[in-house]
């Protein structure tokens, strides 16, 4: 059965009372909405929280749910606002990291000669980036590449216009290459260099 | 946005056709700022895409939704 098919299924299901019958699509979509979360709020406990709340919202709203929209969008929607709202609550606390903190993650040369990057601290360091971009930039550019979707997809997630998305992706690219542009590079220039050695070993 | 820019990010996208995939791979060979430009994207992009993975969730999430949902739905009745 076509995914969008099953997914009406299971929420006629769910309409009908069959509370279990919602597993399927907890199945189905907790691993891209938790990481959804995760890379808008950059705290993997309270992304799993916010996926939870909204995998909640969204049976609690399915009698009034529009299937004019896909359910994952819709889910998608739910999630980003919840994004929203912790993140708005969170900056009455705290600020984001600061400029300074950020140029302490750039992994140009330093004073104490050349270090190896690995895959694990590359994959922080982007995390920690990408964390710190404005909210729109942010949605769009974890929309875009790490989640996938395409500009009309993404319009239709956010309610916002596609030619807005895609000018807002391609602004967050550049915000990330200023920042990650020097440890990018220094990565695989050595993992370049450690395959050469390997190849001739 | 100026036209060099946006073709550089409609070729990310792979959004180009094929003329214009033409014209592209001729303007990035004549001129190096351009093509500087296009590698260093491509490469932040890319790399972004392959380094940063996706977390699995906690084995016991689908249990902790439905317990959510039929504790939610016990409170109301």
């Amino acid at each position: 059965m076509a995914s969008d098919a099953l997914d009406t299924n299971v929420i006629q299901a769910c309409l009908a009372g069959n509370v279990q019958r919602y597993g399927v699509l907890v199945d189905r979509y907790s691993a891209r909405i938790i990481n959804l979360a995760y890379m808008m709020i950059g705290d993997r406990h309270d992304a799993e929280d916010i996926a939870q709340e909204a995998f909640v919202r969204a049976y609690r709203g399915l009698p009034k749910f529009q299937r004019k929209a896909k359910f994952s969008s819709w889910l998608y929607q739910i999630t980003l606002n919840l994004c929203k709202d912790y993140l708005k609550a969170k900056s009455r606390h705290a600020r984001n990291i600061d400029d300074e903190h950020l140029e302490s993650l750039d992994a140009g040369p330093r004073d104490e000669g050349p270090r190896i990057i690995l895959e694990e601290e590359l994959s922080e360091k982007m995390r920690e980036v990408i964390k710190t971009l404005p909210y729109v930039y942010r949605e769009a550019f974890v929309l875009r590449h790490l989640d996938g979707r395409d500009y009309d997809e993404i319009a239709e997630m956010t309610s916002i216009p596609a030619d807005t998305i895609r000018v807002r992706a391609y602004r967050a690219r550049e915000m990330v290459r200023e920042k990650m542009a020097p440890a990018v590079d220094t990565f695989w220039r050595e993992k370049a260099a450690k395959e050469k050695v390997r190849s001739r070993d | 946005m100026d036209k060099d820019k946006d073709i550089i990010h409609r070729k990310l996208d792979g959004e180009l056709k094929k003329h214009e995939t033409r014209v592209f791979q001729k303007k990035i060979k004549t001129d190096p700022a351009l093509r500087v430009e296009y590698q260093s994207l491509k490469q932040v992009t890319e790399t972004s895409e392959k380094v940063v993975k996706p977390v699995p969730p906690p084995a016991d999430f689908k249990k902790r939704v439905i317990e959510d949902l039929d504790e939610k739905k016990a409170e109301k009745q």
